[in-house]
Protein backbone atom coordinates (compact mmCIF):
# COMPACT_ATOMS: atom_id res chain seq x y z
CA UNK A 1 0.00 0.00 0.00
CA UNK A 2 1.62 3.55 -0.91
CA UNK A 3 1.11 5.66 2.10
CA UNK A 4 -0.55 9.19 1.70
CA UNK A 5 1.77 12.16 1.68
CA UNK A 6 0.76 15.47 2.91
CA UNK A 7 3.07 18.30 3.68
CA UNK A 8 3.03 21.31 6.06
CA UNK A 9 4.20 24.21 4.71
CA UNK A 10 4.33 28.27 4.88
CA UNK A 11 6.44 30.58 3.49
CA UNK A 12 6.28 32.45 6.90
CA UNK A 13 7.72 31.00 10.08
CA UNK A 14 6.19 30.98 13.49
CA UNK A 15 2.71 29.77 11.94
CA UNK A 16 2.58 26.25 14.18
CA UNK A 17 4.14 24.07 10.96
CA UNK A 18 5.96 22.08 13.49
CA UNK A 19 2.78 21.68 16.12
CA UNK A 20 0.67 20.99 13.46
CA UNK A 21 2.72 17.80 12.47
CA UNK A 22 3.02 17.03 15.50
CA UNK A 23 -0.56 17.26 16.99
CA UNK A 24 -1.75 15.55 13.34
CA UNK A 25 1.27 12.53 14.24
CA UNK A 26 0.26 11.87 17.85
CA UNK A 27 -3.20 12.02 17.52
CA UNK A 28 -3.41 9.62 14.44
CA UNK A 29 -0.98 7.12 15.58
CA UNK A 30 -2.15 6.92 19.24
CA UNK A 31 -5.70 7.27 18.77
CA UNK A 32 -6.15 6.70 14.89
CA UNK A 33 -4.36 3.30 14.84
CA UNK A 34 -2.52 5.13 11.66
CA UNK A 35 1.36 4.22 11.00
CA UNK A 36 3.22 7.56 10.82
CA UNK A 37 5.91 8.64 9.73
CA UNK A 38 7.32 12.56 10.11
CA UNK A 39 9.96 13.75 7.74
CA UNK A 40 11.41 16.86 9.51
CA UNK A 41 13.00 19.03 6.78
CA UNK A 42 13.52 21.90 8.70
CA UNK A 43 16.68 22.54 9.84
CA UNK A 44 15.18 24.40 13.48
CA UNK A 45 14.61 20.83 14.41
CA UNK A 46 11.44 21.54 16.46
CA UNK A 47 9.22 18.81 15.42
CA UNK A 48 12.31 16.30 16.19
CA UNK A 49 12.83 17.70 19.16
CA UNK A 50 9.23 17.92 20.06
CA UNK A 51 8.63 13.77 18.91
CA UNK A 52 11.76 12.12 19.83
CA UNK A 53 12.87 14.72 22.76
CA UNK A 54 16.47 15.82 23.24
CA UNK A 55 17.69 12.97 24.26
CA UNK A 56 16.98 10.47 21.49
CA UNK A 57 17.58 13.87 19.42
CA UNK A 58 21.31 13.76 20.32
CA UNK A 59 21.38 9.83 20.18
CA UNK A 60 20.23 10.09 16.31
CA UNK A 61 22.49 12.36 15.24
CA UNK A 62 25.39 10.88 16.98
CA UNK A 63 24.48 7.95 15.37
CA UNK A 64 24.28 9.58 11.87
CA UNK A 65 20.80 8.99 11.51
CA UNK A 66 19.04 12.00 10.18
CA UNK A 67 17.74 13.72 7.12
CA UNK A 68 21.19 15.45 6.83
CA UNK A 69 22.86 12.40 6.68
CA UNK A 70 20.57 10.17 4.60
CA UNK A 71 21.16 13.15 1.73
CA UNK A 72 25.17 13.74 2.22
CA UNK A 73 25.65 10.59 0.71
CA UNK A 74 24.33 11.10 -2.37
CA UNK A 75 26.00 14.76 -2.11
CA UNK A 76 29.40 13.48 -0.76
CA UNK A 77 29.58 9.47 -1.97
CA UNK A 78 30.56 7.14 0.83
CA UNK A 79 28.81 3.83 2.37
CA UNK A 80 25.10 3.72 0.79
CA UNK A 81 22.36 2.97 3.30
CA UNK A 82 18.99 2.36 3.23
CA UNK A 83 16.31 5.21 4.12
CA UNK A 84 14.29 2.97 6.34
CA UNK A 85 17.96 3.04 8.53
CA UNK A 86 17.87 6.05 9.14
CA UNK A 87 14.19 6.02 11.00
CA UNK A 88 13.89 5.99 14.49
CA UNK A 89 10.89 3.88 15.68
CA UNK A 90 7.92 4.83 17.87
CA UNK A 91 8.86 8.12 18.95
CA UNK A 92 6.86 10.72 21.25
CA UNK A 93 6.19 10.68 24.98
CA UNK A 94 2.02 9.63 23.99
CA UNK A 95 1.39 6.26 25.91
CA UNK A 96 0.97 3.00 24.51
CA UNK A 97 3.83 3.29 21.87
CA UNK A 98 2.12 4.86 18.89
CA UNK A 99 3.27 3.75 15.73
CA UNK A 100 4.84 6.89 15.24
CA UNK A 101 8.43 6.83 13.26
CA UNK A 102 10.52 10.04 13.31
CA UNK A 103 13.39 11.33 10.46
CA UNK A 104 14.95 14.04 12.31
CA UNK A 105 16.72 16.95 11.49
CA UNK A 106 19.44 18.75 12.99
CA UNK A 107 20.64 22.35 12.11
CA UNK A 108 23.60 20.67 9.68
CA UNK A 109 20.89 20.41 7.22
CA UNK A 110 21.00 23.86 6.43
CA UNK A 111 24.54 22.92 4.62
CA UNK A 112 23.40 20.19 2.53
CA UNK A 113 21.61 22.08 0.11
CA UNK A 114 24.43 24.95 -0.78
CA UNK A 115 27.20 22.07 -0.62
CA UNK A 116 25.06 19.88 -2.89
CA UNK A 117 24.69 23.03 -5.58
CA UNK A 118 28.29 24.12 -5.20
CA UNK A 119 28.89 20.25 -6.43
CA UNK A 120 26.32 19.47 -8.26
CA UNK A 121 26.79 22.84 -10.48
CA UNK A 122 30.19 22.82 -10.55
CA UNK A 123 29.31 19.12 -12.29
CA UNK A 124 27.17 21.13 -14.71
CA UNK A 125 23.46 20.75 -13.35
CA UNK A 126 21.64 23.35 -13.45
CA UNK A 127 18.99 24.18 -10.84
CA UNK A 128 15.96 22.45 -12.24
CA UNK A 129 17.86 19.35 -12.88
CA UNK A 130 18.80 19.70 -9.18
CA UNK A 131 15.62 19.90 -8.43
CA UNK A 132 14.51 16.90 -9.98
CA UNK A 133 17.43 14.93 -8.62
CA UNK A 134 16.18 16.04 -4.98
CA UNK A 135 12.66 15.09 -5.95
CA UNK A 136 13.90 11.66 -7.17
CA UNK A 137 16.28 10.97 -4.38
CA UNK A 138 12.92 12.00 -1.29
CA UNK A 139 10.88 9.89 -3.92
CA UNK A 140 12.88 6.85 -3.66
CA UNK A 141 12.86 7.35 0.08
CA UNK A 142 9.58 6.99 0.54
CA UNK A 143 9.15 4.38 -2.22
CA UNK A 144 11.65 2.06 -0.14
CA UNK A 145 9.61 2.77 2.99
CA UNK A 146 5.94 2.68 1.63
CA UNK A 147 4.85 -0.14 2.87
CA UNK A 148 5.64 0.16 6.45
CA UNK A 149 3.44 3.10 7.15
CA UNK A 150 -0.15 4.77 5.93
CA UNK A 151 0.86 8.70 5.99
CA UNK A 152 4.16 10.85 5.31
CA UNK A 153 3.94 13.90 7.06
CA UNK A 154 6.62 16.29 5.65
CA UNK A 155 7.41 19.13 8.00
CA UNK A 156 8.82 21.92 5.70
CA UNK A 157 11.14 25.09 6.82
CA UNK A 158 9.50 28.28 6.29
CA UNK A 159 10.82 29.81 2.99
CA UNK A 160 11.24 27.51 0.09
CA UNK A 161 14.38 25.22 -0.14
CA UNK A 162 15.20 22.50 -2.75
CA UNK A 163 13.97 20.07 -0.18
CA UNK A 164 10.85 21.40 0.61
CA UNK A 165 10.00 21.70 -3.11
CA UNK A 166 10.64 18.55 -3.08
CA UNK A 167 8.08 17.16 -0.41
CA UNK A 168 5.33 19.59 -2.29
CA UNK A 169 6.37 17.74 -5.60
CA UNK A 170 5.52 14.09 -4.12
CA UNK A 171 2.90 15.24 -1.80
CA UNK A 172 -0.82 14.70 -2.25
CA UNK A 173 -2.08 17.56 -0.06
CA UNK A 174 -0.28 20.20 1.35
CA UNK A 175 -1.55 22.11 4.58
CA UNK A 176 -0.52 25.84 5.35
CA UNK A 177 -1.00 26.64 8.94
CA UNK A 178 -1.70 30.34 9.14
CA UNK A 179 -2.48 32.84 11.78
CA UNK A 180 -5.45 35.00 10.69
CA UNK A 181 -3.11 38.30 10.32
CA UNK A 182 -1.72 39.96 7.56
CA UNK A 183 1.32 38.94 6.98
CA UNK A 184 0.95 35.35 7.73
CA UNK A 185 -1.75 35.62 5.38
CA UNK A 186 0.96 36.85 3.08
CA UNK A 187 3.03 33.63 3.61
CA UNK A 188 0.12 31.32 1.50
CA UNK A 189 0.50 33.95 -1.51
CA UNK A 190 4.12 33.52 -1.29
CA UNK A 191 3.96 29.88 -2.61
CA UNK A 192 0.28 29.06 -3.71
CA UNK A 193 1.00 29.73 -6.99
CA UNK A 194 4.18 27.10 -7.28
CA UNK A 195 1.79 24.92 -4.80
CA UNK A 196 -0.94 24.90 -7.22
CA UNK A 197 1.44 24.29 -10.68
CA UNK A 198 2.61 21.35 -8.69
CA UNK A 199 -0.75 19.88 -8.20
CA UNK A 200 -1.62 20.70 -11.88
CA UNK A 201 1.37 18.60 -13.17
CA UNK A 202 0.77 15.33 -11.56
CA UNK A 203 -3.14 16.07 -12.44
CA UNK A 204 -4.32 17.03 -8.79
CA UNK A 205 -6.54 20.53 -8.45
CA UNK A 206 -5.88 22.99 -6.25
CA UNK A 207 -8.56 21.42 -3.29
CA UNK A 208 -5.75 19.73 -2.35
CA UNK A 209 -4.40 22.66 -0.83
CA UNK A 210 -5.80 23.79 2.60
CA UNK A 211 -5.42 26.44 4.98
CA UNK A 212 -4.96 25.56 8.60
CA UNK A 213 -6.00 28.81 10.60
CA UNK A 214 -3.52 28.28 13.93
CA UNK A 215 -3.18 30.28 17.28
CA UNK A 216 -6.62 31.88 16.97
CA UNK A 217 -7.87 34.23 19.51
CA UNK A 218 -11.68 34.20 20.18
CA UNK A 219 -11.72 38.07 21.34
CA UNK A 220 -9.36 39.47 18.84
CA UNK A 221 -11.46 41.61 16.34
CA UNK A 222 -8.15 41.07 13.36
CA UNK A 223 -8.26 37.37 13.29
CA UNK A 224 -12.03 37.13 13.35
CA UNK A 225 -11.97 39.58 10.18
CA UNK A 226 -9.03 37.72 8.55
CA UNK A 227 -10.14 34.01 9.69
CA UNK A 228 -13.44 34.88 8.09
CA UNK A 229 -11.61 36.38 4.54
CA UNK A 230 -9.58 33.21 4.68
CA UNK A 231 -12.31 31.16 4.55
CA UNK A 232 -13.91 32.63 1.98
CA UNK A 233 -10.88 33.05 -0.36
CA UNK A 234 -9.46 29.59 0.79
CA UNK A 235 -10.06 25.97 1.15
CA UNK A 236 -10.11 26.16 4.83
CA UNK A 237 -10.26 23.00 7.57
CA UNK A 238 -13.60 23.57 10.03
CA UNK A 239 -11.06 22.95 13.16
CA UNK A 240 -9.61 25.90 14.01
CA UNK A 241 -6.45 25.74 16.38
CA UNK A 242 -6.61 28.40 19.13
CA UNK A 243 -3.89 30.22 20.84
CA UNK A 244 -3.39 28.25 23.85
CA UNK A 245 -0.87 27.67 26.58
CA UNK A 246 -1.38 24.10 27.28
CA UNK A 247 -0.91 23.60 22.95
CA UNK A 248 3.01 25.58 23.42
CA UNK A 249 3.60 23.66 26.73
CA UNK A 250 2.99 20.11 25.12
CA UNK A 251 6.18 21.23 22.47
CA UNK A 252 8.12 20.23 25.78
CA UNK A 253 9.06 16.61 26.38
CA UNK A 254 8.39 14.17 29.17
CA UNK A 255 9.85 11.75 30.16
CA UNK A 256 7.21 9.59 31.85
CA UNK A 257 4.48 8.83 28.86
CA UNK A 258 1.52 10.61 29.01
CA UNK A 259 -2.05 10.42 27.31
CA UNK A 260 -3.19 12.85 24.78
CA UNK A 261 -5.62 14.88 26.77
CA UNK A 262 -2.91 15.28 29.53
CA UNK A 263 -0.63 16.48 26.90
CA UNK A 264 -2.22 18.63 25.18
CA UNK A 265 -5.00 19.64 28.23
CA UNK A 266 -8.23 21.32 27.48
CA UNK A 267 -6.91 21.81 23.38
CA UNK A 268 -6.64 18.07 23.15
CA UNK A 269 -10.05 17.50 21.84
CA UNK A 270 -9.44 20.36 19.52
CA UNK A 271 -6.51 18.21 17.99
CA UNK A 272 -8.82 15.06 17.87
CA UNK A 273 -11.18 17.29 15.74
CA UNK A 274 -8.29 18.14 13.35
CA UNK A 275 -7.44 14.67 13.02
CA UNK A 276 -10.97 13.02 12.18
CA UNK A 277 -11.12 16.12 9.60
CA UNK A 278 -8.01 15.18 8.59
CA UNK A 279 -8.46 11.69 7.61
CA UNK A 280 -11.57 12.18 6.11
CA UNK A 281 -10.20 15.13 3.81
CA UNK A 282 -7.31 12.83 2.82
CA UNK A 283 -9.32 9.68 2.59
CA UNK A 284 -7.88 7.73 5.56
CA UNK A 285 -11.34 6.53 7.16
CA UNK B 1 -8.94 39.51 49.34
CA UNK B 2 -10.91 41.42 45.97
CA UNK B 3 -14.43 39.39 46.94
CA UNK B 4 -14.10 40.71 50.52
CA UNK B 5 -13.06 44.80 49.36
CA UNK B 6 -15.99 44.43 46.52
CA UNK B 7 -18.42 43.14 48.66
CA UNK B 8 -17.55 46.12 51.46
CA UNK B 9 -17.82 48.57 48.27
CA UNK B 10 -21.42 47.46 47.34
CA UNK B 11 -22.52 47.77 51.40
CA UNK B 12 -21.41 51.18 51.24
CA UNK B 13 -23.09 51.63 47.98
CA UNK B 14 -26.19 50.08 48.52
CA UNK B 15 -26.55 51.92 52.04
CA UNK B 16 -26.02 55.33 50.16
CA UNK B 17 -28.65 54.38 48.13
CA UNK B 18 -31.31 53.72 50.78
CA UNK B 19 -30.35 56.44 52.70
CA UNK B 20 -29.84 59.18 50.10
CA UNK B 21 -32.66 60.27 47.34
CA UNK B 22 -30.67 61.71 44.83
CA UNK B 23 -27.45 59.55 45.00
CA UNK B 24 -30.38 56.80 44.77
CA UNK B 25 -31.77 58.46 41.18
CA UNK B 26 -28.28 59.39 39.94
CA UNK B 27 -27.20 55.73 40.02
CA UNK B 28 -30.83 54.79 38.68
CA UNK B 29 -29.76 57.25 35.88
CA UNK B 30 -26.39 56.29 35.05
CA UNK B 31 -27.58 52.22 35.21
CA UNK B 32 -30.34 52.87 32.94
CA UNK B 33 -28.25 54.99 30.82
CA UNK B 34 -25.71 52.31 30.39
CA UNK B 35 -28.53 49.49 29.70
CA UNK B 36 -29.63 51.76 26.85
CA UNK B 37 -26.46 52.09 25.21
CA UNK B 38 -25.14 48.33 25.84
CA UNK B 39 -28.33 47.30 23.97
CA UNK B 40 -27.73 49.31 20.98
CA UNK B 41 -24.79 48.80 20.67
CA UNK B 42 -25.22 45.05 20.94
CA UNK B 43 -28.36 46.04 18.21
CA UNK B 44 -25.57 47.55 15.72
CA UNK B 45 -23.46 44.46 16.43
CA UNK B 46 -26.06 41.88 15.49
CA UNK B 47 -26.80 43.52 12.36
CA UNK B 48 -23.05 43.76 11.00
CA UNK B 49 -22.24 40.69 12.50
CA UNK B 50 -22.58 38.85 9.13
CA UNK B 51 -21.40 41.79 6.79
CA UNK B 52 -17.75 41.44 5.75
CA UNK B 53 -16.52 44.55 3.69
CA UNK B 54 -14.05 42.57 2.32
CA UNK B 55 -15.73 39.53 1.64
CA UNK B 56 -18.87 41.40 0.31
CA UNK B 57 -17.12 44.09 -1.99
CA UNK B 58 -15.86 41.81 -4.60
CA UNK B 59 -19.06 39.71 -4.72
CA UNK B 60 -21.00 42.97 -5.70
CA UNK B 61 -21.14 45.69 -8.14
CA UNK B 62 -19.65 48.97 -6.89
CA UNK B 63 -23.41 50.50 -6.49
CA UNK B 64 -25.10 47.50 -5.19
CA UNK B 65 -22.29 47.79 -2.47
CA UNK B 66 -22.38 51.05 -1.70
CA UNK B 67 -26.54 50.69 -1.51
CA UNK B 68 -25.97 47.78 1.09
CA UNK B 69 -23.62 50.34 3.23
CA UNK B 70 -26.39 52.65 2.92
CA UNK B 71 -28.71 50.87 4.54
CA UNK B 72 -26.41 50.84 7.72
CA UNK B 73 -26.74 53.69 11.07
CA UNK B 74 -23.88 55.62 11.77
CA UNK B 75 -22.86 53.96 14.69
CA UNK B 76 -22.92 50.68 12.76
CA UNK B 77 -20.78 51.88 9.97
CA UNK B 78 -18.17 52.81 12.36
CA UNK B 79 -18.33 50.09 14.43
CA UNK B 80 -17.32 48.13 10.67
CA UNK B 81 -14.15 50.36 10.55
CA UNK B 82 -13.20 49.39 14.14
CA UNK B 83 -13.77 45.50 13.78
CA UNK B 84 -12.36 45.43 9.75
CA UNK B 85 -9.59 47.98 11.15
CA UNK B 86 -10.66 50.21 8.01
CA UNK B 87 -9.59 53.19 9.47
CA UNK B 88 -5.27 52.38 10.73
CA UNK B 89 -4.71 56.10 10.37
CA UNK B 90 -7.35 57.39 12.22
CA UNK B 91 -7.87 59.72 9.42
CA UNK B 92 -11.68 59.33 10.58
CA UNK B 93 -13.39 62.16 12.38
CA UNK B 94 -15.22 60.82 15.33
CA UNK B 95 -18.30 62.84 14.62
CA UNK B 96 -18.02 61.56 10.70
CA UNK B 97 -21.51 61.77 8.92
CA UNK B 98 -22.95 58.89 7.69
CA UNK B 99 -22.10 59.80 4.09
CA UNK B 100 -18.12 60.31 4.39
CA UNK B 101 -18.51 57.04 6.85
CA UNK B 102 -20.06 55.30 3.48
CA UNK B 103 -17.40 56.72 1.23
CA UNK B 104 -14.60 55.84 3.96
CA UNK B 105 -15.63 51.75 4.15
CA UNK B 106 -16.41 51.99 0.24
CA UNK B 107 -12.86 53.05 -0.50
CA UNK B 108 -10.95 50.70 2.00
CA UNK B 109 -12.71 47.24 0.66
CA UNK B 110 -12.44 48.99 -3.03
CA UNK B 111 -8.40 48.95 -2.02
CA UNK B 112 -8.08 45.59 -0.16
CA UNK B 113 -10.20 43.93 -3.13
CA UNK B 114 -7.58 45.70 -5.68
CA UNK B 115 -4.13 44.70 -3.34
CA UNK B 116 -5.82 40.95 -2.90
CA UNK B 117 -6.24 40.63 -6.89
CA UNK B 118 -2.38 41.33 -6.93
CA UNK B 119 -1.49 39.09 -4.31
CA UNK B 120 -3.25 36.16 -5.94
CA UNK B 121 -1.16 36.85 -8.95
CA UNK B 122 2.18 37.04 -6.62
Amino acid sequence: MVPRTVSVVNMKGGVGKSTTVACLAEALSSEGQLRVLVIDLDPQSNVSMMLAGPDRWAELRNSARTIDEYFNQYVYGGQPRFFREFIASQVSDIAGDPPLDLLISTPEFRYIERHALEKWVSQGFDIRQLNTRFGRLTQSAIENVGDSYDLVLFDCPPGISMFAEAAIELSEFIIIPTIPDYVSRLGIFAFRKRAIRSMEQRRFTEDRIWTLITKYEESNTLHQSEAALLKDQFNVFDTVVPQAETIARAAEWSDARRTLDQKYGEAANVVRRLAAEFRERVGLI
Amino acid sequence: MIDKALSGLFKVVTEEAAANPTFARRLEDSLAKFAEDHAAARRAGARIADFHPHIEYPKATPEAFRKRLGGFDATELRMIVAKHRLDPAGTLKPRASKKVLVEHVFNAAQKRAERDAKLFEY
